[in-house]
């Protein structure tokens, strides 16, 4: 795919990297947005990303900062600051980097797989949900910051096993937050210290349309697993999720109402998509009226 | 696109012999492009759909089924045979909206094998019958790397098994053509051997094999576009075949099919394919 | 007890955890940072197995990589029946030379998928792997469409045996691989007919019989 020419994707910010990965030597080359870009750390220390054009030339991109860990790079300039998150700064969460993932679908498609309810007691049967207790209880959909966030919010499921903390089952709380069409937070209540939510989250870096790489972080309470323990746990929904969004058509989103079949717990699902028809985005939407 | 038409909204074609999908099993299937699954309830009725769930685009193949339903493995949406959506896992007291509903396609069984057509079908059930009578033994359903009209032209052109021109690697071009009653046959003679095939429109080829004074030896090919470039065959034998003369055919089939992928012979096979479209009916020729 | 060194989106590692399930031998797991730590190239895990991949069995004073090889010794260690790895000359050639098979030409198809998934080989082949994974695809399907004529229902004979396990995992995930199924319809009947054995187990990516019902 050439690099796109879709303006309101172009000034986003995406993370491009886990900046520990970027050793010194080392360089990466990746694709965004379906520019070649290049990815290395200079003599000094910092880290540097640049666009390679048709020719090998090859100039840095406009926008380029380091946050919460992850090497953040825009082609254009954002409209909007990277998503706020002060519980990385929190102490008390162990903070694990779930490295990157490919999947090969639209960005948009991994969003509205993680802002859904729905499929845990088919998806991930014995950990996020069962058979038993499939129902989902109504929850609440709405805007914030003027309407540059969409949240889902008091979503309840009832959970064998919610994190890799307990193997308590209960009904837990969830809010998602979607702060861009490419970045979505949970927080969902943390069975281990109460009152306090846990929070994983997706950093989506499009490679193009239809590819996606998937950077992802959890911040949780759990004083008694090792980090590869948590990792793995998360690993395996994620595999999970991974395993049936390759298989949706069209891989494209589709924003059209007429398109698809929704039911009422697609309630953030049908915001999410509304919210992107009325953005003026292209990249990686089906448009088609159907 | 082909003569054999790679395409064709109003024809049925074979997707699967009946013994490939049992009660309570599925498969995907792909027909002219479309992407399909078929699936088999446990009251026998066989189903032909579009292998996406109206939900959220999942592919249904990859569910399950039970009883008489088809599952979604995303969101667990149950299906019944008919289409409709009846059970939402998410909410079970409500009754699933009429739109809710899977993407239904013509579908029929006959002959030991299953039906599929992609648009509206022209005729109430597949026009091809078995000529003798006898009941067909599925043999094999393979993919091959080759359109519809090449692979046509190969089983016109060369006999499975025994035969005149077997000891050929490549494709037989001294056959003898004609046509009538809308289909064209092909027939080649060495000695006391003679193998006569006859092509259907739009993708039936049956071939006889005699030698000597021996009783003739038939099979059956039905032809199956599944993308521009691939077509799918599944092959049987008139009557009962024993399992060794399956085994054998089945091998001269994967011989067949590594000389078609080859392009080593496509020259050869694209004159014949010429050929057999130069008989074609007018009616029909594309 | 053995124990086992695993990565829970590992083929290779999925081919011993379907054994221990399905001959019920417990075990003690020890997670691996594969991904995205590559703690299997740092020195403690390369005094373990210098080639550095997973999985890795230890019992006792013995220590095996390779997942055929594990196969072999947990078939002959703990199946009483002696059908996952049979004794027969007969049997027992064709089953080393279906393991093999799995152990080489089915890495096409799982480099393919350790591609997509986490960008191992940045200077992949595609179209090469492609073919060469189709090719071995075609392969199978024959065997299988052969053994659905002669009646036998698995890759040797007619009990699964380890060459059964050591292909699934590829071959169940084929469509991270970028492998259309509609090809290879004995392969997929295969597929579901592995997943009814009794003690089967899922892993992601790979889907239950039935939705909502942990194999």
């Amino acid at each position: 795919m050439a690099r796109t020419t879709d303006p309101i994707a172009i000034n986003h910010w995406y993370a491009v990297a886990s900046c520990s990965d970027i050793k010194p030597g080392r360089i990466k080359k990746t694709r965004l947005l379906g520019q070649p870009i290049v990815i290395s750390r200079l003599d000094d220390g910092a880290l540097s990303c640049v666009e390679i054009d048709e020719n090998g030339g090859s100039k840095p991109v406009p926008n380029l900062c380091e946050q919460y860990g992850f090497l953040w790079a825009s082609l254009g300039t954002p409209t909007k600051p990277i998503v706020d998150l002060p519980e990385f700064a929190e102490d008390g969460r162990r903070v694990i980097r779930r490295g990157e993932i490919g999947v090969a679908t639209s960005p948009q498609r991994i969003i509205e797989n993680f802002i859904d309810l729905s499929h845990f007691s088919f998806v991930h049967t014995g950990t996020l949900g069962g058979l038993e207790n499939a129902e989902v209880p109504k929850y609440n959909v709405e805007y914030r910051e003027d309407g540059a966030e969409l949240w889902a919010t008091e979503c309840r499921f009832f959970q064998p096993k919610a994190s890799a903390a307990t193997n308590l089952s209960t009904d837990v709380l969830y809010d998602y937050r979607i702060p861009s069409a490419f970045i979505s937070i949970i927080y969902k209540d943390s069975l281990v210290r109460r009152g306090k939510k846990d929070l994983i989250g997706l950093f989506l870096q499009p490679l193009e349309e239809t590819d996606t790489i998937v950077h992802s972080f959890a911040l949780v309470h759990d004083e008694t697993n090792t980090d590869t323990h948590i990792l793995h746990f998360y690993h395996e929904i994620f595999g999970q999720d991974r395993g049936v969004m390759i298989h949706q058509t069209p891989k494209k989103l589709p924003v059209s109402p007429r398109r698809d079949i929704p039911t009422l717990s697609d309630a953030s699902s049908i915001a999410y998509r509304r919210w992107l028809d009325k953005s003026g985005l292209e990249f990686g939407l089906d448009r088609n009226p159907g | 696109m082909g003569r054999l038409n790679f395409v064709n909204p109003w024809s049925w074609y074979s997707v699967a012999a009946s013994s490939e999908i049992p009660r309570g099993q599925i498969l995907p299937i792909v027909l002219s492009g479309t992407t399909l699954v078929a699936w088999r309830a446990q009251n026998e009725k066989i189903s032909v759909w579009s292998d996406r769930c109206p939900h959220r685009g999942m592919r249904l193949c990859l569910g399950g089924t039970r009883d008489d339903v088809l599952m979604c493995p995303y969101h667990g949406w149950v299906f019944g045979s008919d289409g409709a959506c009846t059970h939402i896992p998410a909410h079970p007291q409500l009754t699933p909206s009429r739109a809710a509903r899977a993407r239904i396609y013509p579908c029929t069984e006959a002959d030991g094998y299953i039906w599929a057509c992609i648009g509206e079908p022209s005729t109430p059930q597949p026009t091809y019958i078995t000529s003798s009578g006898n009941a067909l033994t599925h043999v094999r359903t393979m993919h091959i790397a080759a359109d519809v009209e090449t692979v046509a032209a190969a089983l016109m052109s060369r006999p499975l098994l025994s035969g005149p021109s077997r000891s050929n690697d490549g494709w037989n071009e001294n056959l003898i053509w004609s046509n009538h009653d809308g289909m064209v046959e092909s027939r080649y003679r060495q000695g006391d051997s003679d193998f006569s095939a006859r092509l259907e429109f739009p993708g039936l080829v049956t071939c006889s094999i005699t030698i000597g004074d021996n009783a003739p030896l038939r099979y059956t090919v039905m032809l199956q576009p599944t993308s521009t470039d691939n077509a799918a065959i599944h092959l049987s034998l008139d009557g009962a075949g024993s399992v060794e003369q399956q085994s054998l055919l089945n091998r001269d089939l994967i011989q067949l099919r590594s000389d078609l992928q080859s392009l080593w012979h496509r020259p050869t096979l694209d004159r014949i394919a010429d050929r057999c479209a130069d008989m074609m009916p007018d009616h029909i020729r594309g | 007890m053995p124990t086992l060194y695993d990565y829970i989106l590992s083929d290779e590692c999925y081919k011993v955890r379907i054994l221990l399930a399905m001959l019920q031998v417990p075990y003690k797991t020890e997670k691996i940072n594969v991904h995205p730590g590559s703690d299997n190239e740092l020195p403690a895990f390369l005094a373990l197995n210098p080639l550095g991949q997973i999985p890795v069995l230890v019992q006792d004073d013995l220590v095996l990589r390779d997942p055929q090889a594990i196969l072999t010794y947990l078939a002959i260690k703990y199946d009483r029946g002696r059908t996952w790895l049979p004794a027969d000359a007969e049997s027992a050639g064709c089953t080393a030379m279906w393991l093999t098979f799995a152990g080489n030409n089915l890495r096409p198809l799982s480099r393919l998928r350790d591609n997509a998934l986490f960008g191992s080989e940045p200077d992949i082949d595609l179209d090469q792997c492609d073919r060469e994974a189709r090719h071995a695809l075609q392969i199978i399907d024959d065997q299988l469409a052969e053994g659905e004529i002669t009646g036998r229902r698995w890759i040797v004979g007619n009990n699964p045996t380890i060459a059964d396990v050591a292909m699934f995992p590829a071959l169940a995930l084929a469509g991270e691989a970028n492998m259309p199924f509609e090809p290879y319809p004995a392969v997929w009947r295969w597929i579901d007919r592995f997943k009814r054995l009794p003690r089967f187990v899922v892993m992601p990516g790979v889907l239950p019989l039935l939705p909502g019902v942990a194999a």
